[in-house]
Formats: C-alpha cells, structure tokens, sequence
C-alpha cells in the first residue's frame, strides 16, 4: 500500500510556477503490485490556455512505497494524462519518500517536452540515506537531456548522476536505460564512470527468463578508491593499496542470485591487518571464481566429498585413517529443498611478499604460487572436493574435507598431502624469516595429515635430509625414514637412519638408527638406541617424553656411556693429549618444569678413578641455574698433572666438589676439597715446578728461589705425606684449607721422608677473581723454573 | 620487697627493650640509581645526560610487608612507647646488582638493544608503562622480520620481568619485585632517546 496526502509546497503554497504538475490532490492512494497500484480520487483541471495557474500543489511530505517502480510508473502515468492535456512540462516535489532499508528527501523531478516523443528528465534529491552508508548523500542529481518513450517503453540513451562529496571523484556517472512498460524488463548501463584513478562500467538486464548485471573496474587505485568512499562506508580495519587493473563481476539469476563469476587482476597489492599478523606487498595477482547455485531435494541425500585420484592411490597408508569418509547429510523430510553453491575458483600469485603470522613467503616470477579449490556449500556443511597449493620447485600441498558449519564448526574429515619437494627451497621461501638463517638444509620431503572428528595421523617421509649450522656447531647427514604420529594409535613405529652427524664441528658421530613412537603429545623410544661416537657409543636404553609442546613438557632418559678414550676425544678436542677411557651409567634424567633432575648416581671413569654425581639439579630458565654435589675417587696423579703441565706429582687424589652452585656457569658457592685419601695405594712423589705451582694456589709465591738458592735445589722430586687443598667459596670469597692445620696457616704439602718439604698456605680468604688469575698463572707456567 | 621491684622493673624494661619495631623501607634512591646503571649498560648510553625527568625518585615508603612487629593495632599506645624508648632501626641500603644472574640479563638485553633499536626508533616498538615493551604497530616492522620482531619482544620482556625478580630476590627481599619494577618503568622512560614511543600512566602512547 501506499498513501499519499497533501502537504506544505517547499515554495509556499500559492506560489505561481512556469512548469505544471500532473499529481492528484488532495490524496493519490493505491494498492502496491504489478500494474495495479494506485486509483485516483481526484484529479487537478487544467485552465484552457494550458498554464498551471493553480496553487502548487505537491505531494506529502510522507509518502510510504511498496515498490521501486513507483517512480517509473509515475512517468508512465502521466504521460497518458499529459497526452490528454498537452503539457510542455512537468515537475513534481516530494519532501519525503521512504521505504524500508532507504529515504530520499527532497525529491524533485521534472519532466521537459511531454508533447514530444522526446522529453527530458531531471531528478534531484536532496538527501539520500541508505542503512549501508554512514551518512546520507547529498545533492544527487539524475539528468536525462532525452528520453524517449512509447506506449511500450521508456528510453534514456544517455544520462548524468551527479553526487556532491566526492563520491564520483568529480566526474558525472554516465549512464542509460530501458523500461519496457508491458514486460518489465529493464536494460541498464552505466558507461563512463571515471573514478580512482580508472573506470568503471556496469550493466544489468531483466528479462522474464531472469536477470544479469556486470560490473567492471578497471586500473583502479585502491588507496583513492578507499578514501574516497570511508567517508560513508564503514570499511573493516585492513588497509589496503595498490592497483586493480581489472574486476569484472558477473551476477545473475531469476528471482534469487544464482550464479557468480568473478575474475580480477591487482599489481603492487599491498594489505595488513590492524594486528599486523596477515599483510602482503608488492602481490601481483588473479583471482576467477565461477559460483552456481543449485537446488537439490534433501530427501535424496549427498554425493561424499570426492577426492582427487593421486590422493586416492595412497591412502593404503600406515596412518589409520586415510580414507574419506563420506558423512550422510541430516535426516531431511521430502519437502525440504536445499540450495547449495557450487564454487571453483584459483587464484594466481606472480609476485609479492606474503606474511601470515608467523610464517613470512616470497614469491618470485620464476616460481608463481596457484592456489586452486572446488567447493560446495551450504547452510549446514562444506565439501571441499579439491584443495591445491602449488608452488613449482618449492612446495605442492592437495587435499579434500567435509566440514559441518552451522552453531558449531566441526571438521568431518580434511586430508592435505604434501607431495615430495625439495627441504631447501621450502625451508628458505617459508620458514627461514621465522626459524633464522643459521642453517642449511638438503634433502626431500612427503607428508601426509588426515583430521577427522577423533583422530589426527600425519605421516612424514625424509629422503636424504641433511642439515647444518653455518656455524658448524653441528650437523646431521643423509636422514632417511619416516615419521607417523597419531593422536591415539600407540603402536605405529617411526623409523629414521642417518650416515652421519657431528657436534661442536670436530666431534664425529656415526651412522645410527632409532625407532620411536609418536602418539599424542607422547614421543618414546622402542628399542636402545645407541649412537656411535668416536671409538665409543651413547646408549639410550629408554626415552620417554609427555605433553610435547606443552607448559609441563617432561621427558626421561637413561643410558649408559660405552668407554671412550680420551686419547681419541682430546685428540679430537684439540687438548693435550689423555689416555684412559671414559665410561660410565646414565642415571634416570628427568625434566620436566624446566628442570632437569639426575634420579641417581651419575658415574664416569676417568684418570683411572671414578667420578661421581649423586645429585644434579639444572633450571633452563632465562637464565640457567645449575646446583650439584661432585665426588672424585682416587683420581692417578700421575695421569692428570702429566696432561695438564701442572708438574708432576705421583699419587692418588679423592675428594668432593658440594653445594655447588651456578648461576649463568658462573659459580655463586661451592664446598670443594681434594686430597690424599687415606687409602693411597700409590708412590707419593711430587716435583719443584708442582710445588711451585701449589705453593701460588695458596699464596706462598717465591719458594722456587727458596729452593733453587737451597742444597734442595739437586733433588728434582719430593717425597709427600699428605697433599689438600680446599676452598669453601661464598660471596664472591674462597676461604681456603689445606690438609692439615699448620702453624702459621695450612698444609697444602705435608712433607715424608727425606729430604722433607712442605707447601703452606697462608692466605685463608682469596677473592674469586685473584683465584682465577692465580690459576691462570699456573697454567702458563710451561717448565720448571728450578736452576 | 626493693628486689622484687628492681627485678620487675628489670623485665619490664627488657621487655620494652626486646619490643624493636624493624621497618624495612624500599630504597627508592638506590633503586633509581641501580635502574639508571642497568638502562644506561642496555641503551648504551652510559654518558648521556638525562633528558627528562618524567618522575622523580619515589618518596621512601615503607614497604607494607616488611612492618616487623608483634603489637596489635590496638597496642599503638604501646608501640609509641617503645618508639620513644628505642629508637626504631632501619634497614636500607644501596642495592646490589652484581649478582651472576642480573649480569647475565644486563648482558642478554644489551645484545639484544641492538637488534630492537631500529624497531624503537621507527615507533613499531613502545615502552610501556609497566616496565615492559610492546610491538604497538607491527606493521611499521618489515615482513620478512616480524616474526623475528615479535620474538625478540617476547624474550625481552621475560628477561626484563627476571630481572625484576632477580634484583629483588639478590638483595634479599623478593617483596621489592614490584617497587623495583615500577622504579624501571619511569628509568627506561626517562632515559629513552628522542622519537621513541612510550605509554604515559594513562596507557596513553606518546613520544618523546
């Protein structure tokens, strides 16, 4: 329905006009329909010399219409009563139409030449407020220099819309259209339309089989286009840059859309997110989608997702569910009718840098990205019958998947395949911005994760993997084998061999293979592992590791050390050269908070004696924090002093390293003391650059003069009772002991036999750092200084 | 009689005498001056003058917790005795930052300035008003090193929060965290370089 009532003229009434209004009045009302909408009550007479000379009379100012042709059929109205009448001109004043969605205030519209088959028509609308723009449109001007009409159709082959504000970047929108009267089709154009920098053109087209419009953009700068109309749009917070160089939208349908194409073309796209975690510059893209909408009877069910052949072929995977499975559609009754889209679309990147938290890709003009997907949709559910990513010589990732959509998103099944590219240049496009630059990697890699709405699988398969720090702490040659998680299955065995690794750059590690289990966030060794190194072995006869990823990750080892020599490990170290063996059992190592606790006692043999770790606690935390309690048992002098140019000294040397405590490796305190044990089983010799060196230690510096000024000077070992040094540090402070308490001070040598010599230590407080140098010391000391 | 009354006035005066009220006051002046040598080390400027004194050293407060006493509220008349009996004693003093620990993060986060000076200067990177920093524009940073960005913040601020911590825990008095915390958080400020963004106590990013 619409009503239409008298109202106040924006002129006054009484106000004389040159033109003529062919509205009734008092009041038009109607019924809202095709070609049965209004009746006239009454209708205005024209004096006899034709001249409007009544009031002016205009419509209210509140007119409600139920149909968008109304404006149309005005026209088509009056021209039957201006043909009656022979009116030269026509204008009608509306303060106010609306209906829902959208209001036009200060409607004007005049009509020029009825007489003719060819009239003007100019429309004027003050205000025009739609419910998408932020604030109303102003001053919008429609000029039509000639329409031409018939009984059967209306005719404008060229008109102007003219809107203040910008919003047609300063240039009138060019434009055409044709109203058949009897069918209701309608032709329309717009045919110049100068904006952003480019152009644009539409058209649309109604027919009684339905309806088509096009819109086309071309060398649009996006940046002007966006600024220009932000004023009356509210754009989502992305920004956006760059060049449409084309956008051609095709839409049509009968009473609904029903089909969509879209193809377009952008050069120097640039794109961010307020959040700055996805944004793209330099993008040369294109981008077609073909969309058609499509009705189904819901009664007869789904085709499953169907899923491409090179994928079908490997789903005899190891992985437990590789298959698609088709998911039936909700029970529907027979007079349900779904509609559901049907969408293909691929799009093509040439060039540009992509970030996506947190990975960072370039795409180069050698090597274009395609990404490519089939689709269907509906309300309830998302098949992806296909899904490609292809980057040549990079990476190449395809799959398929059933979603439900709806209240709750959940994923039915989703395959993605990652056919076998080269580690190297996926590693350098994709994850060398997020993972650094310190490595180089080699080799080729498949996969494979399958997700449905229980289980997750990914299946991984290396071929030649290596990898290498550029700084050659360590590297890791020819991996082969393949990895299989599974969120549940606990039985499926990963395998991986390598040829080789090496650790701090000379430390060789040989050829080894493990077999593990992935399952969840659990990752387990299922068998020892043993891994060569020099002449000897790391033995891992279990390892167990929980929530992977997680806060609360824990993992635990125990192993064994099969002897290794340290002639082979100095040698390769670049030390003085050892002889012996190390060896010894790997306690239970537990992390677990970012703490690692030894759960036992660690023990290597070394210098023919034994070393001990009954406790060690390590805190990998900003920084670390390490606290231990050491022993040593029966170390052979002999075996140490000759390696260390500390000076010979024969004997056995036990003793403890507790509460020690490191903060960074920097040592915060310590309770240290070494030396004879009580059970000796060895000559006690020492000589007069080791009683020089042990005299400095306690600061008992000039006794090689002593000596050297002495008949002792001739003997060139000592015989000794008792060696100790010891030093509890705190503070930054080593308060130092000896062996035993002398007069003055301390025994670090307490003499035997004859002739007889002892070291004592007078200083019992050293700072730290005077400690160190006096070590330092020591160690430049090369040869005996005795004459 | 005269010794009962000798002895009782004995206890009694031991008994006040044992009453010490220990307050223990944050030492806002050494705690500036602890934060001005960790910032000057971290920005690298150790000669530069101040440019700006947005706030100034906090009055000395006493720090809530560390009121040692066993009088109830009620027993102020009594405490005000013993005030006026004994002197109260006070604890304070400079604040030790040489720890092992609070060197290794001074040395972590002067390495690190390096890297993120580019980022300050270019307004990507904010001090904020809790002693902390934020990537507050991420898009100012280059693609190819916003993750790395965004990384290095996050290890700098778990660094700066440990070294609160540790500053606090190496002067015996891990209660302070929160006083040496807001201490930094004026000095970073204050001693931050022309152009580089920062939040004022309203959360408001301005630039100095």
């Amino acid at each position: 329905m619409f009503t239409l009532s008298p109202g106040p003229s924006p002129r006054g009434r009484g106000e004389k006009t040159t033109g003529a209004a062919c509205l009734p009045t008092p009041s038009l009302r109607g019924a809202g329909g095709e070609g049965n909408f209004m009746n006239i009550t009454q209708i205005a007479s024209l004096p006899e010399n034709g001249a409007w000379d009544a009031p002016y009379v205009t419509p209210s100012r509140d007119i409600s219409l139920m149909h968008n042709k109304f404006i149309l059929l005005i026209i088509g109205w009056c021209s039957v009563v201006t043909q009656a009448f022979a009116i030269d001109s026509l204008t009608l004043q509306f303060g106010s139409l609306s209906a829902t969605g959208w209001q036009a205030d200060g409607v004007v519209v005049h009509w020029q030449g009825f007489n003719e088959k060819n009239m003007s028509l100019t429309l004027d609308i003050a205000s025009l407020t739609l419910p998408t723009l932020k604030q109303p449109l102003q001053k919008l001007r429609l000029a039509c220099a000639s329409v031409k009409y018939t009984a059967d159709q209306i005719t404008c082959p060229q008109a102007q819309l003219q809107i203040e504000q910008g919003w047609l970047d300063q240039s009138p929108l060019v434009l055409s259209f044709t109203y058949w009267l009897n069918q209701h089709h309608l032709d329309f154009r717009i045919t110049k339309w100068t904006f952003a920098g480019g152009h644009i053109t539409a058209q649309a087209k109604s027919t009684a089989k339905g309806w088509q419009a096009e819109l086309q953009l071309k060398s649009i700068d996006l940046e002007k286009w966006l600024t220009s109309i932000a004023t009356f749009i509210e754009l989502p917070t992305v920004s956006l840059g760059g060049n449409i160089n084309l956008l051609k939208i095709t839409l049509a349908g009968q009473d609904t859309l029903q089909q969509v194409q879209l193809e377009g073309e952008t050069t120097g796209l640039k794109y961010a997110n307020s959040a700055g975690s996805q944004a793209g510059e330099n993008v040369t893209a294109k981008l077609t989608l073909q969309a058609r909408q499509t009705s189904l009877d819901n009664s007869k069910g789904k085709t499953p997702p169907k899923a491409p052949a090179s994928i079908k072929s490997k789903t005899k995977s190891t992985v437990a569910k590789t298959e698609a499975n088709p998911v039936p559609l909700a029970p529907a009754t027979d007079s349900q009718k779904v509609s559901e889209w049907h969408i293909t679309s691929t799009l093509s990147l040439t060039s540009g840098d992509i970030y996506s938290d947190p990975i960072y890709a370039t795409v180069g003009d050698h090597s274009p990205v395609t990404v490519a997907i089939d689709l269907t949709w509906q309300p309830s559910q998302l098949q992806i019958h296909s899904y490609a990513y292809t980057h040549p010589q990079v990476i190449r990732l395809q799959g398929f998947g059933d979603v439900t959509l709806g209240d709750k998103v959940a994923v039915n099944h989703l395959t993605l395949e990652l056919r076998q590219s080269p580690l190297k240049a996926f590693y350098t496009h994709y994850l060398q911005a997020w993972l650094g630059e310190n490595h180089e990697w080699s080799g080729m890699l498949d996969g494979r994760w399958d997700w449905d709405n229980e289980t997750h699988a990914v299946v991984a398969n290396l071929y030649h993997l290596s990898i290498a720090a550029k700084d050659q702490s360590y590297g890791w040659k020819d991996l082969n084998g393949n990895i299989h998680w599974h969120s549940q299955r606990t039985e499926l065995p990963s395998q991986l061999r390598w040829s080789g690794a090496y650790v701090m750059s000379k430390v060789k590690l040989g050829a080894s293979q493990l077999q593990a289990n992935f399952s969840g966030p659990r990752l387990r060794l299922l068998a020892p592992w043993s891994q060569p190194f020099l002449d000897g072995a790391i033995v891992l006869e279990k390892f167990d590791l929980e929530n992977l990823g997680k806060e609360d990750m824990k993992w635990e080892l125990r192993g064994k050390l099969q002897p290794i020599s340290l002639h082979s490990l100095s040698t390769t170290l670049g030390g003085p050269t050892l002889n012996g063996q190390i060896s010894g059992e790997i306690p239970p190592i537990v992390y677990h908070n970012k703490q690692l606790n030894l759960k036992g006692n660690l023990k290597l043999q070394v210098f023919e004696g034994e070393v001990t770790v009954p406790k060690l606690t390590l805190l990998f935390d900003t920084v670390s924090d390490l606290q231990a309690d050491i022993d040593i048992d029966k170390f052979n002098l002999k075996t140490l002093t000759k390696v260390t140019e500390f000076g010979d000294i024969q004997g056995q040397l036990s003793g403890y390293v507790h509460k020690l405590h490191l903060i960074n490796w920097q040592p915060v305190s310590f309770d240290a003391y070494f030396a004879t044990p009580k059970d000796n089983t060895l000559p006690k010799k020492i000589s007069q650059q080791a009683i020089n060196n042990l005299s400095n230690l306690g600061g008992s510096g000039g006794v090689v003069n002593a000596l050297s000024q002495s008949v002792l000077r001739v003997f060139e070992n000592f015989s000794y009772d008792q060696i100790g040094w010891g030093c509890v540090f705190q503070n930054g402070i080593c308060q130092m002991r000896g062996a035993a308490t002398a007069a003055t001070g301390y025994y670090i040598v307490k003499g035997g036999g004859l002739p007889r010599i002892d070291v004592i230590g007078y200083n019992l407080k050293v700072d730290w750092e005077e400690l160190l140098n006096r070590l330092k010391r020591i160690s430049q000391v090369k040869t005996p200084v005795v004459k | 009689m005269p010794i009962f009354r000798i002895s009782t006035l004995t206890l009694v005066t031991l008994f006040f005498s044992a009453c010490v009220t220990i307050n223990v006051y944050f030492p806002a002046a050494a705690a500036q001056e602890a934060a001005d040598r960790i910032v000057n080390q971290v920005y690298g400027n150790e000669s530069k003058p101040e440019s700006e004194t947005p706030s100034k050293p906090a009055e000395e407060k006493p720090a809530g917790t560390d009121q040692k006493s066993w009088l109830s509220p009620s027993s102020q008349w009594a405490e005000n005795l013993i005030n006026f009996m004994v002197s109260p004693a006070y604890a304070g003093a400079d604040l030790d930052i040489s720890s092992p620990a609070i060197a290794a993060l001074t040395a972590n986060m002067t390495k690190r300035h390096q890297k993120l000076l580019p980022h300050y200067e270019s307004g990507a990177i904010g001090l904020t008003n809790d002693a902390l920093i934020t990537l507050r524009d991420p898009n100012k940073v280059p693609l190819k090193s916003r993750t790395q960005v965004k990384q290095l913040v996050a290890e700098e601020n778990q660094e700066r929060l440990a070294l609160y911590r540790e500053i606090a825990t190496a002067n015996g008095h891990p209660e302070w965290e929160a006083d040496i915390r807001a201490t930094f958080a004026t000095r970073w400020i204050s001693r931050a370089s022309a152009g580089w963004w920062y939040q004022n106590k309203k959360g408001e990013w301005q630039q100095r």
